[in-house]
This record gives C-alpha cells, sequence and structure tokens, in this order.
C-alpha cells in the first residue's frame, strides 16, 4: 500500500509535467516533455562515456571526502579537547568557515587553472570546515561530567578519549559527516561548473550552452539520483551499523 | 546532538534524518569567543601573508598584498560599487530567504492536513532536495536567463526545503493533546490552525529557518558567480576573471565578514531567544 502511495506522488509530478508542456506548449528548448526526456536519458545510460563522467565526479568527491572528513575530524577533536586552543583559533576558524567551499572557486581557478586539483581543494574546503565545526562542537558538548568520572576511577587521557569523548560525540560527528557530504556536494556541482571540464556539473552547463535542456534535465536528475544513492544508501547504512545500533540515535 | 538529557528522541530524530547547515543547534563555546587571544592567528595570517607576498614576489595578478586588498576595497566603496552591490546580495538573499520560508510553511501545513498526502509527496519531495539547488542553474538560465529572478529563485529553492522538512516534522511531533485540547474546546479547523499547530511548530521553523538562510547564503553566492550581473559574487567572479585578485580577494573577505555579521547579529540571537528558550515546552 505504502510502495502505491510512494509511487502515485512522483506519477502526479510527471503528469502535471506533461500536461503543463501539453497545453501551455512550451517549446521543446525551455522545457522538454517527460518522454523526451526518458529518451534522452536512455541514450546516456547506454553510452560508456556517461559512466566515465559520473565516475569523475564521484572520484572527486571520494577524494576529497577523504581529506576534507579526515581532516576536520581530527583538528576539530584537538580543538574541541582543548580550551585554550579552541578560544585561540575560533575567530579565525570562524572567517574561514564562512568562505568555506564555493567562494574559493574563482579564485581557485586562477591560482590552481581549470580541472580536478582545483575542483578538489574547493570540495575539500567545504567539506574540512563543516566537519570541523561539527566535531568541535560535539566533543565540546560531552558532560565533563563524564570525562570527570572516568578520570576519578584512574583512566588514563588515553582512556577519557577512548571511552568517553569518541562515543559521547559520536552522533554529533556522524551529523558533520552528513552535512559536510551534503556541502560537499553542492560544492561539487559549482565547482564542476565553473572549474572543471569534465564531470556532471561540467555536462549539464555545457548543455544549458546549447539549450539542450533535455540533457540538462537529464543532468538535473543524475545529480539528484546519485546524491540520494550516496546519501541513503551510503550513510544511512554506515549510521544504522554504528549509531544506530549502538542506540545512540532513534531512526 | 545530545545537548542535555531532555532533548529526547524528536531532536535525535530531526538531526539523523536530515542535512543541517551546521548541525549544531547551539553554537560550541569557541564560537562565541570574544575578540581575545582569538585576534592574535588572523593577524598573524595577515603578517605572514605579507611576508609571503614579498619573499615569493608573487605577481600582483595572481597572489595580492594585502595591502593592494585594502587599497581596492576602499576603491570599489569609494566609486560605490561596493556598497550597491552588498545591498542587491543582501537584498536578494533576504527576497529568496523570504519566499522559501513561507512557501515552506504553506507546503507544510497543506501537506499536514492529510496522511495519504505525506505519503505520497515526502518522497517527491526528498527527490527534490536531493536536487543540489545547483543543479538547477542551468535549466534557470534557460528559463529566466542571467540575473536577479535566477539568484532569488535559486536561493529560494535550497531555503524552501529545511524549512518545510522541519516545520513538518514539528507539527508531527507536536502533543496531539495540543490539537484535541482546543477542538474540545471548541476550536474549529483555521482556530486550530493559528492557535495550536502554527505556535506548537514554531521552535522547529526557527531551526528550519537558521538552516535554511545557511544554505540560501552559499546558494546566493554560487548562483551570483554564474548566473549575477551584479552583487558580491558576481564582483568576485569577475574580478577574477579579469584577474583582478586584490579585488576578488577582497570580495571574499568581505562575503565571509557580511556572513558572521549575520549570524552573530540576527541568526544566533533568534534562535537563542525563540528555541532555546522554549526548549523546556516540548
Amino acid at each position: 500500500m505504502r510502495l502505491i502511495h510512494v509511487t502515485s506522488g512522483a506519477v502526479a509530478v510527471i503528469a502535471v509535467w506533461w500536461l503543463v508542456c501539453g497545453v501551455f506548449n512550451i517549446p521543446e528548448y525551455k522545457l522538454p516533455s517527460p518522454p523526451v526526456v526518458a529518451t534522452t536519458a536512455w541514450t546516456f545510460l547506454r553510452e560508456q562515456s556517461f559512466y566515465g563522467t559520473i565516475g569523475v565526479s564521484l572520484f572527486r568527491l571520494m577524494i576529497s571526502s577523504v581529506l576534507g572528513l579526515g581532516g576536520g575530524f581530527l583538528l576539530g577533536l584537538l580543538i574541541g579537547l582543548s580550551g585554550r586552543v579552541s578560544r585561540l583559533l575560533g575567530p579565525t576558524l570562524s572567517f574561514f568557515q564562512a568562505i568555506a567551499g564555493i567562494t574559493w572557486i574563482p579564485v581557485a581557478i586562477v591560482w590552481f587553472g581549470v580541472g580536478t586539483p582545483t575542483v578538489v581543494f574547493i570540495v575539500t574546503n567545504a567539506v574540512f570546515f563543516i566537519m570541523l565545526y561539527n566535531t568541535a562542537a560535539s566533543v565540546d558538548r560531552v558532560p565533563s561530567a563524564w570525562r570527570e568520572s572516568v578520570m576519578v576511577l584512574g583512566g588514563s587521557r588515553w582512556a577519557v578519549l577512548r571511552y568517553v569523548i569518541l562515543p559521547g560525540a559520536l552522533v554529533g560527528i556522524f551529523s558533520g559527516l552528513r552535512t559536510g557530504l551534503a556541502f560537499g556536494w553542492r560544492a561539487l556541482v559549482v565547482a564542476e561548473f565553473l572549474a572543471a571540464s569534465n564531470g556532471i556539473g561540467y555536462l549539464t552547463l555545457e548543455a544549458s550552452r546549447y539549450y539542450e535542456s533535455a540533457t540538462v534535465l537529464v543532468g538535473v536528475l543524475t545529480v539528484g539520483v546519485i546524491w540520494l544513492v550516496v546519501d541513503r544508501l551510503g550513510l544511512r547504512l554506515v549510521e544504522k551499523a554504528t549509531i544506530v545500533r549502538w542506540g545512540l540515535a532513534r531512526q | 546532538m545530545i545537548a542535555s538529557e531532555d532533548e529526547g528522541p524528536r531532536r535525535e530524530e530531526l538531526r539523523s534524518q536530515r542535512v543541517w547547515a551546521d548541525g549544531a543547534a547551539r553554537a560550541p563555546s569557541w564560537a562565541h569567543t570574544g575578540w581575545g587571544a582569538g585576534i592574535v592567528p588572523l593577524v598573524l595570517l595577515v603578517g605572514l601573508w605579507q611576508i609571503a607576498v614579498v619573499v615569493l614576489h608573487t605577481p600582483p595578478e595572481i597572489f595580492p598584498s594585502p595591502e593592494r586588498v585594502v587599497q581596492a576595497l576602499a576603491e570599489v566603496v569609494r566609486t560605490g560599487e561596493l556598497p550597491s552591490y552588498v545591498a542587491l546580495s543582501l537584498g536578494q538573499w533576504i527576497v529568496g530567504v523570504g519566499i522559501g520560508i513561507i512557501s515552506g510553511v504553506v507546503c507544510a501545513l497543506v501537506l499536514s492536513a492529510s496522511r495519504l498526502l505525506v505519503e505520497a509527496m515526502l518522497p517527491v519531495a526528498n527527490f527534490f532536495y536531493a536536487i543540489v539547488e545547483f543543479a538547477w542553474l542551468p535549466i534557470f538560465l534557460i528559463w529566466f536567463g542571467y540575473g536577479s529572478t535566477t539568484v532569488i529563485i535559486c536561493v529560494a529553492y535550497s531555503t524552501f526545503f529545511p524549512v518545510m522538512f522541519t516545520m513538518l516534522s514539528g507539527i508531527e511531533s507536536m502533543p496531539r493533546s495540543f490539537r484535541e485540547g482546543l477542538v474540545v474546546l471548541g476550536a474549529r479547523r483555521t482556530q486550530v490552525l493559528f492557535y495550536g499547530v502554527i505556535p506548537g511548530s514554531l521552535p522547529s521553523l526557527i531551526t528550519g529557518v537558521r538552516i535554511g538562510a545557511g544554505f540560501a547564503f552559499r546558494s546566493l553566492i554560487g548562483a551570483e558567480f554564474i548566473a549575477g550581473f551584479a552583487g558580491l559574487g558576481y564582483m568576485v567572479s569577475k574580478a577574477a576573471q579579469f584577474r583582478e585578485m586584490d579585488v576578488s580577494v577582497g570580495g571574499m573577505i568581505i562575503i565571509g565578514l557580511a556572513w558572521i555579521l549575520i549570524d552573530r547579529m540576527y541568526i544566533r540571537p533568534i534562535e537563542a531567544a525563540t528555541t532555546e528558550r522554549w526548549r523546556g515546552v516540548q
């Protein structure tokens, strides 16, 4: 029953889309009708280069994620743990977070040219600061009573870290991971618009230059599908295996 | 994030399901830092920057010195360009956020009226949310061309989803006693709406607005890079294209300062005054 409800929404949207195209006689370059988009999509899906394009984008996302999440986590841990470091670096990091990711694109293009290094720089920048902020905030929020109780029982700083801080901050860290990737993906799309000559973002913008709206819509849908796959299948599964299983979050 | 014991499952559910602008419901202690020791690294950074420029003999078209950036900024202020760009960018942001909030609230209210509607449309909404607002820019360019309309729509799109989702979640997790109590007292549907549903979901709405505003600001800049012909983002982008890096970097700094100001002066206080105070009500 639920499945019917779920698909009925999608069907309704597609139906409205089709109707609008027909009733208002919208030219194809503005809004191609669903069958046109479907045919174009099918053409792309059969072409191997399309998967190469997606692969390039995902590859960039992957590298940037590893760098950004890893770096953000480590520095965030340090900042969350040390009051002195956090007070010292706070304003600086806040400022760089305000301009994280996308804002750097024009400057990065001038410095690093067009291509994967620039895109990776932008996306890593975006992911890093979000992850940093979330990790620092969640480490900071771990009740000091927990920390102190381990120390009172004779635990070393390492024990405090492992048994209190990390588990306690885990939910927030995961939140940072998801948010970081979300921002990273946004930054990737924009970076590929401006600073790349391949990838799904580049494909979409290029098509719009030639008014190939059907291709543009295929690109748009691909962006959505990729993020859904990454978020729902990838991240949700990781969350299920960890924080949900450990009872830290309700699903 | 576990802020306190009484936060309860609802917040956890919200947070684990949705993507936030910055995750924390309350800023960490270091974000409230006054300009004490924290100013030192910034000053050091600027100092290092200046030294790097001098030592590396970088051409000003690629890597300008702090001095040149300040001069360039002073120049654009003098010509009146910067103030008008700032005003335009902020104006676009406010209009976009406003449209996003209103449509988000309306959609949340409409959807919450019927279980069937929610079940049918939520997956659709999730899919459109997964389509990053920037991905629509090429189509928006074809439909509306370059300029404010495209930018505002992009900003509104990015604000709409967080607002709608959090509001919907807030409406759904509102204790049924709110609604039923009003009905028992003889309230009509509209009265239940105005006196029960809207105030009851207001804390969630505020959170959604904060997140949406954050997304919206980034959308603003990105959209201006691609589709603007005036505004802060446009200034940064065009200056870089013409290798006027001093203006470009200066623009970036202004963007950063603008966001910090908006966040500290408006968004955080609003949230502190509302959600934090009302947290016990949940």
